[in-house]
Order: C-alpha cells, then sequence, then structure tokens
C-alpha cells in the first residue's frame, strides 16, 4: 500500500525525466535517420523511418575529406595524450617525491597554468609559431595541446601520487635503485588508474577542441575533425545528409568509448572538474 | 622523501619549459601587444598607448559581444547550475532505481559530442525549409510560429537559438558533476530524516544542498569561465550573425584578428577575457584545495 501511493506522488517527476530523455535522444535519432536517406526523401519528410537505407552517404562522408580528419585526430590525440602523460608524471614525481626548496613555488607556477587559455593568448602564439616555422603544422598543436594540458595533469598526478607511502621507495633505494628505475619500476605501475583516468580526460579534450586547431592548421590535408568537418560543410552546403552521416561517423569513437567504461569517464570527469 | 639538489629539476624541466614558455609567455606578450597596433602578416608596430582600450569602449560591435555574453551567462547559470541540481537531486534521490541511472547516463552523452557535429545538427534543427522545429510548428497547426528564415537567421532570436545550444549540451555534464557529490553524502544523514518525517523536498533543501554547496560553487565559476570564453558555438552557427547581433568577446577577438587584421585591438580583447577567467580561475583553484574533493 504504502510503497504504491510513493510511486504515484512520483510519477509526474517520472514523467518530466522522461521528457528529458526525448529531447536529448531525439534529435540524436533524428540525425540517424536522416543520415540514411537520400536528399530527395528527406526534403519530402524528415521524420520518418528512411525507406532504403542508403549506405552510400556514409561512404561519400567518409572518402570526401573525413577520412583524412579521422586519421589527423588519431595521430594528434594519441602522440599528444602520450607526451602529456609522460611530462606530466615525470613533473609529478619530481614534485612529490623529493624535498627541494622551490618545491611549493614550481608547483604553483604549473597549477596556476589552468587559468591560462587559448582564447586569451592566440595572437602572441601566432606570431610566435610565424617565426619558428610552426604555424599550419601538426607538430605546433601538439605542442599546444600537450602544455595546455599539463597543469590539470600535474595536478590530478601530483594528488595521487603524494598519497603513495614512503617506505617503498626506501627500500628500493636501499637496494641501490636509482631514482628514474623508481619512477619506471613503481610509480608508473602504481599510478596506472590516475594515468589512465587523465589520458581520457586529455583524449575527449583533445578530440573535441576547435579554437587551437582552427587558427594553427590552414591546410585541409592537416585539418582534424572538429575543423574538417567545419570546412565540409561549406562545401556541402545543400547534402544535408551527407553532412549528418559525417556528424554520426565523427561523433562514434567517443560515444562506444563511453558507453564501454562509463564508470573511468565519471571517475577522470570529477577528479578533473574542469570543463575542456 | 628523499633531499635532493638537482634530481627533482631534471624531471620537472619539461613541463616547466613547455608550460613557460607556451602559456606563461603568450600572455605576457599578449599585455604588450595590446598597446600596439600591427598586422598579421608584418613585423612592424606601432606604440598606440591605451586606445585599443579606448576603442573598445565605443565599439558598437563590442558592446553587443559584451552583452550577448552576459545572456550566455545567464542562461548558463540557470540551466547548466540550477536546472543540473533539480536533475542531479531527482535522479539521485527521488528516482533512486535504475530509472535514475539510465536517465543520468542518458543525459550526459550530449557532452561527448564535439561542438562541430552538435552546430551540425543545431542548423538542420533549426533550418527553416526542413529543419525539425519548423515542421514540427507546422506539424501541429501554429503556422504563426513558423519563421522564414529560420530562428538562427533572424536577429531577434538568433542569439537564444545559439544560446540554447550550450544547455541541450552540457546541462547533463553539470548534472554528473553534482551527482558525484551527492553520491558522498553518507546514507546515514537521509535515514535519519527520513525516520523524522522530513519530506524529499526538505532533505533536498536541508542536506543536499547544503553538502553540495562547494562542488555546486566550482560548477559555477567553470560555468562563468566557459561562458567568457565562448567560441565555437557562434563561429559555427552563426560567424557572429545577422549583422554582428550574434558576437561574443572570443568571436569578436577572433575575428578583429583574422578577419579585419587589427591583431593589437584583438589582443585588448583577450586582455579582457584573460582578466574575467583568471579572477574567476583563482577562486575555483582556492575552493577546490581548501576542499576534501581533491
Amino acid at each position: 500500500m504504502h510503497k504504491k501511493k510513493i510511486c504515484w506522488r512520483r510519477l509526474p517527476i517520472q514523467l518530466f525525466l522522461l521528457l528529458l530523455n526525448v529531447i536529448v535522444l531525439y534529435p540524436i535519432f533524428w540525425i540517424l535517420i536522416n543520415s540514411f536517406k537520400s536528399t530527395s526523401e528527406f526534403l519530402q519528410n524528415s521524420f520518418n523511418l528512411p525507406s532504403v537505407l542508403h549506405f552510400e552517404n556514409y561512404l561519400k562522408a567518409w572518402s570526401s575529406g573525413l577520412n583524412r580528419y579521422f586519421l589527423n585526430s588519431v595521430f594528434i590525440s594519441v602522440v599528444s595524450i602520450f607526451f602529456t602523460t609522460l611530462l606530466s608524471s615525470l613533473a609529478a614525481y619530481g614534485l612529490t617525491r623529493f624535498r627541494f626548496k622551490f618545491r611549493g613555488a614550481l608547483f604553483t607556477f604549473i597549477l596556476c597554468g589552468l587559468s591560462l587559455s587559448i582564447e586569451s593568448s592566440f595572437v602572441p602564439l601566432f606570431k610566435l609559431f610565424q617565426s619558428i616555422h610552426l604555424y599550419n603544422t601538426q607538430f605546433g598543436v601538439i605542442l599546444l595541446y600537450i602544455a595546455f594540458r599539463i597543469p590539470l595533469t600535474v595536478f590530478l598526478m601530483r594528488s595521487y601520487f603524494i598519497s603513495f607511502p614512503k617506505d617503498i621507495e626506501e627500500a628500493a633505494r636501499m637496494d641501490g635503485c636509482s631514482s628514474f628505475a623508481i619512477y619506471w619500476r613503481m610509480i608508473l605501475p602504481i599510478g596506472k588508474p590516475i594515468l589512465a583516468s587523465s589520458a581520457l580526460m586529455n583524449l575527449i579534450f583533445t578530440w573535441n577542441e576547435f579554437l587551437t586547431a582552427l587558427i594553427f592548421l590552414e591546410d585541409q590535408d592537416l585539418m582534424t575533425i572538429p575543423v574538417g568537418l567545419n570546412a565540409l560543410k561549406g562545401e556541402m552546403l545543400q547534402e544535408w545528409n551527407i553532412q549528418l552521416a559525417a556528424v554520426v561517423i565523427a561523433s562514434i569513437p567517443l560515444i562506444i568509448m563511453f558507453l564501454c567504461m562509463q564508470k573511468q569517464f565519471v571517475k577522470g570527469l570529477t577528479a578533473g572538474s574542469v570543463k575542456g | 622523501m628523499k633531499k635532493a639538489r638537482y634530481e627533482p629539476y631534471f624531471y620537472i624541466a619539461p613541463a616547466f619549459f613547455l608550460v613557460a614558455v607556451l602559456l606563461y609567455y603568450p600572455i605576457v606578450m599578449n599585455f604588450l601587444y595590446s598597446f600596439h597596433s600591427f598586422k598579421a602578416y608584418s613585423s612592424d608596430m606601432t606604440f598606440v598607448g591605451l586606445k585599443n582600450y579606448l576603442t573598445l569602449l565605443t565599439d558598437s560591435r563590442f558592446l553587443t559581444a559584451i552583452s550577448n555574453n552576459l545572456i550566455f551567462l545567464v542562461l548558463n547559470l540557470i540551466f547548466q547550475v540550477g536546472v543540473a541540481l533539480l536533475l542531479a537531486i531527482l535522479v539521485e534521490n527521488v528516482a533512486q532505481n535504475r530509472f535514475g541511472k539510465l536517465c543520468r547516463t542518458i543525459y550526459y552523452i550530449p557532452s561527448l559530442f564535439s561542438i562541430t557535429a552538435i552546430a551540425i545538427m543545431w542548423q538542420f534543427i533549426f533550418e527553416p525549409s526542413v529543419g525539425l522545429v519548423n515542421n514540427l510548428f507546422r506539424a501541429v497547426g501554429w503556422d504563426s510560429l513558423v519563421s522564414i528564415k529560420g530562428l538562427l537567421g533572424q536577429e531577434s532570436t538568433a542569439i537564444y537559438t545559439v544560446a540554447a545550444m550550450p544547455q541541450w549540451q552540457f546541462t547533463g555534464y553539470f548534472m554528473m558533476l553534482l551527482v558525484v557529490a551527492i553520491q558522498k553524502i553518507p546514507d546515514e544523514y537521509y535515514e535519519a530524516a527520513e525516520i523524522d518525517g522530513a519530506s524529499k523536498f526538505r532533505q533536498a533543501l536541508m542536506i543536499t544542498i547544503p553538502m553540495v554547496k562547494e562542488m555546486l560553487l566550482v560548477t559555477v565559476v567553470m560555468t562563468v569561465i566557459s561562458t567568457f570564453k565562448s567560441f565555437a558555438e557562434v563561429y559555427q552557427l552563426t560567424m557572429g550573425g545577422p549583422g554582428y547581433s550574434t558576437l561574443v568577446v572570443g568571436m569578436y577577438s577572433y575575428q578583429s584578428a583574422f578577419k579585419f587584421d587589427r591583431m593589437g585591438y584583438s589582443s585588448a580583447m583577450g586582455v579582457v577575457i584573460f582578466i574575467i577567467t583568471f579572477a574567476f580561475s583563482v577562486i575555483q583553484l582556492k575552493v577546490s584545495r581548501s576542499g576534501e574533493e581533491l
């Protein structure tokens, strides 16, 4: 009896939550169905299910540039995440496992980098990269992605490394291990969870980053997905179905990763509490 | 912990170097550049003192941009803090079941798309002839609401249509942050309140909100910072148009640099964005370092 009463009282809330699900999911569903239609079919009616699945929309989107952008995004993400993780873990190791004069100052210096953004420094960076010939190179963009992700990544890793007990390394040091061997054989393996969740966060960032890539990659051959997709839009103004297919392809990797490893996503999200 | 003279510096040096050269140096240079007038592809630079800043104060485009940023700010705070909190409480404390969990997952999904992808979807939804919104209005017979230029194409509605996109995309993200904070509240608190006969509403007011106020402050600060860095949504949806009705500071700064070739003027706007975001970042760092959160 009691239980049933509560259910009834909660019905409006459940309906409200359900409505929000529709607001979130319907546009995505609508994109999906229209990405499979021929141009004339969706011009007639964009609400119906496609009568025939036009997979060639996807092939056309893929071959008209998206393949290139996709590979570029994978390359830039992998390289920049690798170096962000390496350099940040080295720095976090130095900051947590040694006592030295400027420890606090160096940490504050790196941490305050969190408040600096590309939006307020692109003019000098543009000038700098022009003069040292990094403008319009993927290497330049990778350097920027690494630099801009270091503060947050160091911050996360530091707060993880700092909690490791000291005695394990003392023992290793007695055995004559160098400090680098301790970093490589002990700190990195124990720190795996934080390495993984920060790498995941950095992946979401680099995969979707727009402004840096827009300013510093001029050649279409070099572009990442977010900028390339935007260029594609200009080339296929009336071909909505191809554009929508491109949207689906571009979005699939992160969505699948999220559905497979939700826990890690949520962990990284709260550890960071800093959006893109 | 080992006492060492040089060793730790070697570990920190590469990260330090990159941060110093690519984050700090440009910020300092941007400040200096803002007192100059110069072009993208020339090394000539003229010192103009405060002229760029004085021009900003009377530039109607800049003033429109600032007021649009404020519109963004109000909407972002309402949805990404207010509605996000409401949803977090509803999915965690009221619908404590599989349905709540499912909602949580689904609301979070839009934040995983790139803004470019969402922008294409948004343009398609608001496209005047085949778009979802106009079609919906026609289907239910509200023909007076059908706009011929589309909601993105007419000056009176464009800014709100642009500003609605981040709400659709990121409300669920902020809800998730708050959900995690709510999950850290010990169950005993609610059990005690339940015994005292407190309603769910009272429980939310007396337990949940006070217990997550730190995370709430973090979300407010994050929202303010991301609002003043807004760029991609405007660039992709309207390019600041029609006219300059949807310009935001980030967009105008970009246009000044790469469209109008007024690099110094763009730097001055960069300084404005920097001052606002820096001030709020300091608050964020203070909060998150004092709290148990990190």
